[in-house]
């Protein structure tokens, strides 16, 4: 019998059930059941936008927000004119809402070389009482890292500024949890999804 | 609880329906987060893992085929391969301390696990606490650590020729003791 044969024989198989069962977190039978439930990758692949500003930027800013933007618009600005940015350095992608958050849309920039990213809400509905809406980020193995928790203005419009790099996350979702401080890992699967591009 | 027998939930999950998947989370989750707790040694990744396994399952479920094992034998199997995966970046002194280390010995399991595993996993357990220790070691090593018998052979500082001979003993022993204790379908 070959290494290989006894790697897939049923006796080998078969160490596994010597082991003892652990319960695990009641959150990963949703995770999975979440998970399954989800459109194909394909499904949820999203058109890059080349031309115009993000959508967001259209809101009313915070001070900071504002100032960060600004700043962030202006260095883009001008790369275009001077040294345009390779391809990769910056790229869009959108979340598109379904269930409860049918309508609702965000718009992701994604600064690559700086390590941030810019997302844009629009559409979005108010929060249920007491709760906030959650960012997350998702990776290949669907762990979900929290990305910020905000409310919409008046609007239904927000601008979030995500620090930290996409590369690695696969999806960028939204979920409606526990207000006011969010919770360390969803509740519930998201309605508010993309594909990170 | 989800009450249909293993092969009904097979076709079940091939016909897309959700509520097999959730059966069979709630038949094996709690046995295939032990696999992975098992393997990886830290409950965040086997969550990943067990995640993994139940996806891929779910999405290759017209694969199966009930002629080549159960459908808990491909459900643990796909866990323990993906725990294996994500040892991947850890140093060799880690994963053989993980694979080396002590069974636990008690936990939390659902009703239905624990009146048709306890007997099965008393079983498994007595033949590896029946073979000798270097095979036992050489067995752990593969299975739980995902190391080749070229990698046990250096870990164990034995020749390869010795690690392939422990191996093949070990694998004939436990076939030998399972089938006449007639836990397990090998």
């Amino acid at each position: 019998m070959s290494e290989q044969d006894e790697l897939e024989s049923p006796v080998f198989d078969a160490l596994a059930l010597g082991v003892e069962p652990v319960a695990p977190p009641a959150r990963l039978r949703a995770r999975i059941l979440a998970a399954a439930a989800q459109p194909s990758e394909d499904a949820r692949v999203v058109e890059f936008r080349r031309r115009g500003r993000p959508g967001g930027l259209r809101i009313p800013l915070g001070a900071v927000a504002a100032a960060l933007v600004a700043a962030l618009l202006g260095g883009l600005v001008i790369g275009r004119v001077t040294a345009p940015p390779p391809p990769s350095a910056v790229t869009h992608f959108t979340l598109a809402g379904h269930g409860s958050m049918q309508g609702s849309t965000a718009t992701v920039t994604d600064l690559k070389q700086d390590g941030i990213a810019l997302v844009s809400f629009s559409g979005l509905p108010p929060a249920p009482e007491g709760k906030v809406y959650e960012l997350w980020l998702i990776t290949p193995g669907n762990r979900a890292d929290p990305a910020g928790i905000f409310l919409p203005d008046a609007n239904g419009q927000r601008l979030l500024v995500v620090e930290k790099p996409l590369a690695g996350y696969k999806v960028m979702a939204v979920t409606v949890e526990a207000g006011p401080s969010g919770v360390a890992s969803p509740t519930q699967a998201p309605n508010l999804l993309g594909t990170v591009a | 609880m989800e009450g249909r027998p293993d092969p009904q939930l097979a076709a079940a999950l091939a016909a897309g329906d959700e509520t097999a998947l959730a059966g069979l989370y709630d038949r094996y989750g709690a046995l295939a987060y032990g696999v992975a707790l098992r393997v990886l040694g830290d409950p965040g990744r086997a969550e990943d893992a067990v995640q993994d396994a139940f996806l891929k399952l779910w999405r290759g479920a017209a694969g199966f085929d009930a002629s080549r094992g159960t459908l808990r034998g491909w459900l643990l199997a796909a866990v323990r391969n993906r725990s294996i995966d994500m040892l991947r970046g850890r140093s060799l002194h880690e994963r053989r301390e993980l694979a080396l280390r002590p069974e636990v010995r008690s936990g939390q399991r659902g009703p239905e696990e624990e009146a048709t595993g306890s007997m099965e996993r008393a079983a498994v357990r007595a033949a590896m606490d029946e073979l000798p220790d270097e095979q036992r070691q050489a067995v752990l090593l593969a299975y739980f650590g995902g190391f080749t018998q070229r990698e046990i052979a250096e870990l164990t500082g034995v020749p390869l020729s010795t690690v392939k001979g422990r191996m093949r003993l070990a694998l004939d022993r436990l076939a030998t003791y399972l089938k006449v204790k007639g836990m397990v379908d090998v």
